[in-house]
């Protein structure tokens, strides 16, 4: 019963709830793997609900394959769920859990048996749902959901409640989802590592609102204000004046130093004071047994705090009387012998310096 | 120093405790004790038979009229958004407070024979078995929906959102998956709802009075025994005691055996 082309479309979609607002979100998602970011009382959760068909929305039009589906029961849509905490059925074994959308639809209950295979949980047909680890449990949802083969998959953090290690299985096995089934899949969650993992697209959600789309690579690097730059752990945002505007370049004083940023298409005079970011990991340390080509926007600075993260380091620079966060795979860091208190030149690449407008 | 204080207030709470069980069990024991070795005979005593024949049809009528009535109160309670909720959630539960003579001269002021509603009523309603059921229903209704609307709140609806996406309608998922995770709850307050029932005195005598084989449910032939008849009063409340610690056993094996689903 479900089929053929695979699109869900959501224009100027308004939900208003006790006091909370999701306003006019327009989204378009295709056979993709969509990543919507956003804290906590965001109006994540709300969103994919308005999709699945359980809140109903107060305006606005949601479609699935051309069809409007706005007002349509979420027993006639054809869209996977799979909410937070899982939600299986207690009183169910896993196969029972498994089987009640294709009793309910009158399917083919084969299928049971090919999705447990696909998503190697075979073998815990006939165990009770609450004898499970979090990772099986994300498993049997998402079988649960996917048996029916949906149009369209909906995930809220699915990995909220996982330790590392099988929260980056359970992203292995999502990637294989995305590979193997050809779904649109929107996936809710809080973690900007997770959205960037898996997302071929991504979108920032605050307050009800999209603020922010695109490929995962361009929302991580040009967020559109500090705050989620902040959110999306682009920590270095700096304030400096620009004091000459060239053709494609301009230059900022900061600090001390004149950086080189690429002029991007905010309209910006001489004089003006604006707002900068860099992720931690695209400061660069320079150094001074390599010979490189081109060292942009060098700075000195010394290395206040050092913290190991496994397989990277971050580091607390002092630079001036600012200071700058920067990541460094854990092998360089031992390379160079860095150590706490030690000066180092560290480069700002100039196409990873993002200008997010002037200081109101 | 410290090391005897621990022990005086160990042995408080100890002593608390052996004073409170011997002061539940001394009764209890009592009327075993006293209840004489004719007591099989006395359940061919008339008086007594009507008694229970009474009581426990009355009593599980109630319970049925609970399941019915109450579970809709208790979800509209639980999930519904209306005005005055609170209000009228506290309306609901004022019987479980409201002293049962009290209950019954209430009743009696509605469906007495000169009572608000009674008097355009085409037959008598006090005095009667139906006023029984109405006294019972009055007081006990309250401790089943109590129950159910808790249930129905601690039951996480994204359980049912998930169903409903799966293709199962309102009432499939009510059905198959609301129902089912609130048998615990149910058999808990409907097990109240009947004990309650059966145990009811103040309501009853007041407004069904204290007719034989009519109106006189075990509590009210104990009453009337008491003065005349004491074997009869303590052999009824020998299986008043037995029913009442069988369902209490019941509800705690049965609550931990499915207690686990929720």
């Amino acid at each position: 019963m479900c089929g053929g082309e695979k699109i869900i479309k959501i224009e100027n979609l308004n939900l208003h709830l006790d006091g909370f607002s999701l306003s006019n979100i327009s989204l378009f998602v295709d056979a993709e793997y969509f990543t919507i970011l956003g804290r906590t009382g965001s109006g994540k959760t709300l969103l994919l609900e308005c999709i699945a068909g359980l809140k109903t929305p107060n305006s606005g039009r949601i479609s699935l394959m051309g069809k409007d589906i706005t007002n349509l029961k979420p027993e006639k849509r054809c869209i996977g769920y799979v909410p937070q905490d899982y939600a299986l059925f207690p009183h169910m074994s896993v196969e029972k859990n498994i089987k009640f959308g294709i009793i309910m639809r009158k399917m083919h209950p084969d299928k049971v048996k090919r999705i447990s295979d696909h998503l190697n949980i075979s073998h815990l047909l006939e165990r009770s749902v609450r004898d499970l680890s979090g990772g099986e449990k994300q498993r049997v949802a998402l079988a649960r959901a996917l048996v029916l083969e949906p149009k369209v998959l909906l995930l809220d953090e699915p990995t909220a409640a996982l330790d590392k290690q099988t929260k980056e299985e359970i992203w292995k096995v999502l990637k294989e989802v995305r590979e193997d089934m050809n779904i649109a899949i929107i996936h809710v969650t809080h973690d900007f590592e997770e959205a960037f993992a898996l997302g071929d697209r991504t979108a920032v959600m605050e307050n009800g609102k999209i603020i922010q789309e695109g490929v995962p690579e361009k929302v991580f690097r040009e967020p559109m204000d500090d705050r989620i730059a902040n959110f999306l752990g682009a920590r270095n945002i700096i304030e400096g004046e620009v004091v000459d505007v060239r053709r494609d370049v301009l230059n900022v004083s900061w600090n001390g130093y004149t950086l080189e940023i690429p002029k991007n298409s905010f309209s910006l005079s001489l004089k003006e004071r604006i707002k900068l970011c860099i992720r931690p990991e695209d400061v660069h340390i320079v150094r001074e047994d390599i010979p490189s080509k081109r060292r942009e926007n060098q700075l000195i600075g010394r290395i206040i705090k050092v913290l190991p993260r496994g397989a990277f380091v971050t580091m607390f620079v002092e630079v001036g009387s600012e200071e700058l966060v920067v990541d460094v795979p854990t092998h360089v860091y031992e390379k160079l012998g860095l150590f706490e208190d030690k000066e180092i030149k560290i480069s700002l690449k100039k196409d990873r310096l993002h200008c997010m407008g002037a200081v109101e | 120093m410290a090391s005897l204080r621990i022990e005086i207030w160990k042995i408080v709470i100890f002593a608390s405790f052996l004073f409170y069980i011997c002061y539940i069990t001394l009764p209890i024991l009592s009327v075993f004790v006293r209840v004489g070795s004719d007591f099989i005979t006395q359940l061919s005593n008339p008086v007594v038979v009507s008694a229970i024949k009474l009581s426990i049809i009355t009593s599980s009528v109630t319970a049925l009229v609970a399941i019915v009535v109450g579970t809709p109160v208790a979800y509209a309670l639980a999930r519904w958004r209306f005005r005055y909720k609170h209000a009228l959630e506290t309306l609901i539960e004022l019987p479980i407070v409201l002293p049962p003579a009290v209950a019954g001269v209430a009743l009696l002021m509605a469906f007495g024979r000169n009572g608000l509603v009674g008097s355009y009523a085409p037959m008598d309603i006090a005095f009667t078995t139906l006023a029984v059921i109405m006294a019972q229903s009055f007081v006990a209704t309250p401790f089943y929906v109590r129950s159910m609307k808790s249930a129905f709140d601690n039951l996480d609806t994204k359980i049912e959102g998930v169903a409903r996406t799966l293709g199962a309608s309102e009432f499939r998922t009510f059905v198959s998956i609301t129902l089912p995770l609130t048998v615990p709850s149910f058999v808990g307050g409907l097990v109240m709802c009947w004990a309650r029932a059966l145990g009811e005195f103040g309501a009853t005598l007041m407004f069904a009075g204290n007719f034989i084989g009519r109106t006189q449910t075990m509590p009210l032939a104990i009453y009337s025994a008491l003065q005349t008849d004491l074997q009869s009063a303590l052999s009824l409340s020998v299986i008043l005691i037995i029913l009442s610690f069988t369902i209490l056993v019941f509800v705690k094996i049965f609550g931990r055996r499915v207690g686990a689903f929720v």
